[in-house]
C-alpha cells in the first residue's frame, strides 16, 4: 500500500470513526427529519402552524416527566412510578381545591397556594420514599418504583374512589391550559425545565456527578462521590418533575381521574431512550430527551393526519420504536468497540 | 381513460338508477316519489368527510361501532376517518386535538373520560363542524353545545337485566354485581339500576360489588375469591358481557354454573351464550345504532341544514337509544339484526 493511498484512507476512517461515535444523536435527529419530510408529503394538514402548536402541547406533559427521567437513567437507574406520581399529585390539587356540587368527592378545598405547595410537597415525599427504599434498604430500582407505582395508583384511588374531580388552583388552570398569545402556557414551562434539566447537566458538578454515577459507579465512588446521595437525589427530581407534569397534565385535560396518566410511563421512557440516552448509564442527556419527544410528537400527530388503518397506526409506532432501539444498542456496541480496539500508529 | 372509467361508473349508476326505478315502480312508487324518498334519507350529493373516534377499537363495542359507522357511512356517501382512542384518556385527547387542526364535515366522539376533550370538541363546535356525541358525555349538555347526545339509559339497562335475573332466582337469594370502572358515567348508570330493582327484594343479599374496572383478567381473580369465599350465590350480574364470560369461565372451572348470570352490551360471543344457556339474560347498548345514528345525524345537519331543537325538522339534543333485554327466546333476531349492524 503505498503512503498516498494511506493518506487518503485516513480522513474517511476518520469520519467513519466520527460518524460511528456519534450514531447515538444522528439516527433520531435523521429519523425526525424523515418522519416530518414523509407526513408533510403525505398530508396537507400535517405542515401547519396550527398542527404544530399541537404537537408542541401534546409532548409537554411527557416532556416535563421526561426530564427528570433522563436524569434518573443517566445514572443507570429506571423510575417505573413517573406516571401513577403524576396522576397522584394532579388529583392532590384537585383534591384540595372546591369543586362543583355535582362532584361525588369527599374533598378538602384549600386557598390555591397551599393546595400547589400540598401538592409539590406530595411529589417530594413521593421521591423522597422511592429514595429511601433504594439508598436506604437497597431495594434495586426497577422493584422500588414498582412499588411506588401501585402506592401511587393507591393514593388516586383513595381520593377520587372512581369519581371525577375538574377544578384546579387558577395558577395551574392557567399554567396547563392559557396561553401568551399564541404560545400555550404548558409548552412555555416544559421548555423551561427542559432548559434548567439541560444546564444542571451540562454546566454543574451534580450534572457531572450523575453522568459519572451512570458511566461507572465504581470509579464515581472511589473518586470520592456519593453515588448513593446522587442516585437519592435524582430520583427526587424524578418525582417532583412527574408531579408537576401531574398538576399541568390535569388542568390541560380538564379533569383528574383515576388511571388518567398510564400511557405517560412508555411515552416516558420511549422519548429518553429513543433520543438516544443509554439505558446503561452515562450517555446522552436533554438534547437527546427533546429528538425522542419530536420524534414520538411527530409520529403519533402524523399517523392521525394520513389515512391509514387504525389498528395498523399501533404497529407502525411500534416498528418504528423498536428500530430506534436497535441503532441505539448497536451504537452503543460500536462505541464500546471503539473505545476498546487499539489506535493504528 | 379516466374519461371513460367515469363514463362507465356513470352508465352503471344510470342503470342501477333505471333497475331502482323498475324495482320501486313494482311496489308501485312512482320515480317523483322515488327521489323524494331519497332526498328524505338524506344521502349527500357530494362525499363527506367525518371524522369518529371512540374509546377504544381493543373493546368489541367500539370496533363494531367502527363498521357500522363505516357501514352506514358507504349508504349516506360519508367518508368516515378514524381516531382511535386507544382505551386512553390523554392518548384520546391527542387525537381529538389532531382531528381539531384538520376540516371536517361533521364529527363523531364517544369520549373514554369525561371533561377530558372540552377544549378541542369546543374548537370544532366554534368553527361551525357539528360534534355529535356518543354514548358518553363529552362534557355536561349544559357545559358544551353538541349537535346531539346519542346514548342509552344506562340505569334502564342495569334495572331490565337485574329484573330478569330477579325474576328467574323468584326474588330471593344471594347476588353479586360486578362493576365497571366506577369513573365512567355508563358503569355508574348501570349500578343504579341494579340497586333501584334489588331494593324492591328484601330477601336479596347483594354480598358483593367489586368494580372489576372492564378488565377480564382482573374478574377472573374477584371471582375465584368469591366462589371460595361464598359456597352459594344465586345470580351475578356484570356490568359488561366480557366481564360476564370471563367469570363463567371461572365458574365452571369450579363447577359453579348454576349462577344465573346476567350481563350488558348483548355482544354476539354474549348472544351465543345467552342462546346456549350460559347466560341467562344481556341487554343490548346497540353500538351500531349509535354509530350508524351518527352518521345520519351529522348527514342530515350538513345536507338539509338539521338544527338542535324539539320541534319538526330538527334533531333533539338528547336521543335515547336504549336496546331491549335480550333472552333465548330473541337472541337469534338480535344477531341478525347486530351483522347488518341495525342495532
Amino acid at each position: 500500500m503505498t503512503s498516498s493511498a494511506t493518506g487518503a484512507a485516513a480522513p474517511s476512517r476518520a469520519r467513519g470513526d466520527w460518524l460511528r461515535s456519534r450514531l447515538r444523536n444522528i439516527a433520531p435527529f435523521a429519523t425526525l427529519i424523515v418522519l416530518v419530510a414523509l407526513f408533510s408529503v403525505l398530508s396537507p394538514s400535517f405542515p401547519t402552524l396550527d398542527n404544530l402548536a399541537n404537537i408542541l402541547q401534546q409532548i409537554s406533559v411527557t416532556g416535563i416527566i421526561a426530564v427528570g427521567l433522563t436524569f434518573v437513567i443517566l445514572c443507570a437507574e429506571i423510575d417505573l412510578s413517573v406516571a401513577s406520581v403524576g396522576n397522584a399529585v394532579g388529583i392532590v390539587v384537585a383534591f384540595f381545591t372546591l369543586q362543583d356540587s355535582s362532584v361525588n368527592i369527599a374533598n378538602i378545598p384549600l386557598p390555591g397556594i397551599v393546595a400547589i405547595v400540598i401538592a409539590l410537597a406530595a411529589s417530594v415525599l413521593f421521591g423522597l420514599a422511592t429514595a429511601f427504599g433504594m439508598t436506604v434498604i437497597g431495594i434495586p430500582s426497577f422493584i422500588m418504583t414498582l412499588a411506588m407505582l401501585q402506592i401511587g395508583a393507591g393514593v388516586c384511588a383513595m381520593l377520587v374512589r372512581g369519581q371525577i374531580a375538574y377544578n384546579v388552583p387558577p395558577l395551574i388552570a392557567t399554567l396547563g391550559n392559557g396561553s401568551i398569545g399564541p404560545v400555550p402556557w404548558i409548552v412555555i414551562v416544559a421548555a423551561l425545565v427542559l432548559l434548567a434539566g439541560h444546564v444542571v447537566l451540562t454546566y454543574t458538578r451534580f450534572g457531572r456527578y450523575v453522568y459519572m454515577t451512570g458511566g461507572n459507579r465504581e470509579a464515581a465512588e472511589f473518586s470520592g462521590i456519593n453515588t448513593r446521595a446522587i442516585i437519592a437525589a435524582v430520583m427526587v427530581i424524578s418525582a417532583v418533575c412527574s408531579g408537576l407534569a401531574g398538576m399541568l397534565g390535569v388542568a390541560h385535560f380538564g379533569s383528574a381521574q383515576q388511571d388518567e396518566f398510564d400511557t405517560y410511563l412508555l411515552d416516558s421512557i420511549s422519548a429518553v431512550v429513543v433520543g438516544g440516552t443509554s439505558l446503561f448509564g452515562g450517555q446522552g442527556g436533554i438534547g437527546n430527551t427533546i429528538v425522542g419527544l419530536f420524534v414520538l410528537g411527530v409520529l403519533n400527530n402524523g399517523l392521525d393526519h394520513i389515512r391509514i388503518d387504525s389498528f395498523l397506526k399501533i404497529l407502525i409506532r411500534g416498528v418504528i420504536l423498536l428500530l430506534a432501539l436497535i441503532v441505539n444498542v448497536y451504537a452503543q456496541r460500536m462505541r464500546t468497540r471503539a473505545a476498546t480496539t487499539p489506535t493504528a500508529v | 381513460m379516466t374519461d371513460s372509467t367515469a363514463n362507465r361508473r356513470d352508465m352503471l349508476r344510470t342503470g342501477a338508477g333505471f333497475a331502482g326505478a323498475a324495482l320501486l315502480g313494482a311496489f308501485g312508487v312512482t320515480p317523483a316519489m322515488a327521489a323524494e324518498m331519497t332526498m328524505a334519507a338524506g344521502r349527500s350529493d357530494k362525499p363527506l368527510k367525518a371524522a369518529f373516534s371512540n374509546a377504544g377499537l381493543q373493546a368489541t363495542w367500539c370496533a363494531q361501532g367502527k363498521q357500522a359507522a363505516e357501514y352506514w357511512g358507504k349508504l349516506y356517501n360519508v367518508e368516515v376517518t378514524w381516531f382511535d382512542g386507544e382505551l386512553s384518556a390523554t392518548k384520546q385527547r391527542a387525537a381529538i386535538d389532531d382531528m381539531a387542526s384538520q376540516k371536517w364535515d361533521f364529527v363523531a366522539i364517544q369520549a373514554f373520560g369525561i371533561g377530558t376533550l372540552t377544549a378541542p370538541v369546543e374548537k370544532m363546535i366554534k368553527a361551525g363542524t357539528p360534534v355529535i356525541d356518543m354514548d358518553t358525555l363529552i362534557a355536561p349538555l349544559d357545559k358544551i353545545d353538541v349537535h346531539s347526545f346519542l346514548a342509552p339509559d344506562n340505569e334502564f339497562m342495569g334495572a331490565s337485566v337485574t329484573q330478569a335475573l330477579m325474576d328467574s332466582i323468584g326474588g330471593e337469594g344471594i347476588v353479586t354485581m360486578t362493576q365497571g370502572a366506577l369513573g365512567h358515567t355508563g358503569a355508574q348508570g348501570r349500578a343504579r339500576g341494579f340497586e333501584s330493582i334489588v331494593k324492591k327484594y328484601p330477601k336479596v343479599e347483594v354480598v358483593d360489588s367489586t368494580p372489576g374496572d372492564w378488565d377480564v383478567t382482573k374478574v377472573a381473580r374477584i371471582w375465584e375469591t368469591l366462589l371460595t369465599k361464598y359456597p352459594k350465590i344465586d345470580a351475578a350480574y356484570f356490568h359488561n358481557d366480557d366481564m360476564a364470560l370471563a367469570a363463567y369461565n371461572v365458574m365452571k372451572a369450579h363447577n359453579r354454573t348454576g349462577i344465573k348470570i346476567g350481563g350488558c352490551d348483548a355482544m354476539p360471543p354474549a348472544l351465543a351464550a345467552v342462546s346456549d344457556g350460559r347466560m341467562l339474560a344481556t341487554v343490548r347498548n346497540p353500538s351500531c345504532r349509535i354509530h350508524g345514528g351518527a352518521i345520519i345525524a351529522g348527514v342530515a345537519a350538513v345536507v338539509s341544514g338539521e338544527k338542535t331543537g324539539m320541534g319538526n325538522g330538527t334533531i333533539p339534543k338528547n336521543i335515547i337509544t336504549d336496546g331491549p333485554v335480550v333472552t333465548k327466546a330473541n337472541a337469534p333476531g338480535m344477531m341478525w339484526m347486530e351483522e347488518h349492524f341495525l342495532i
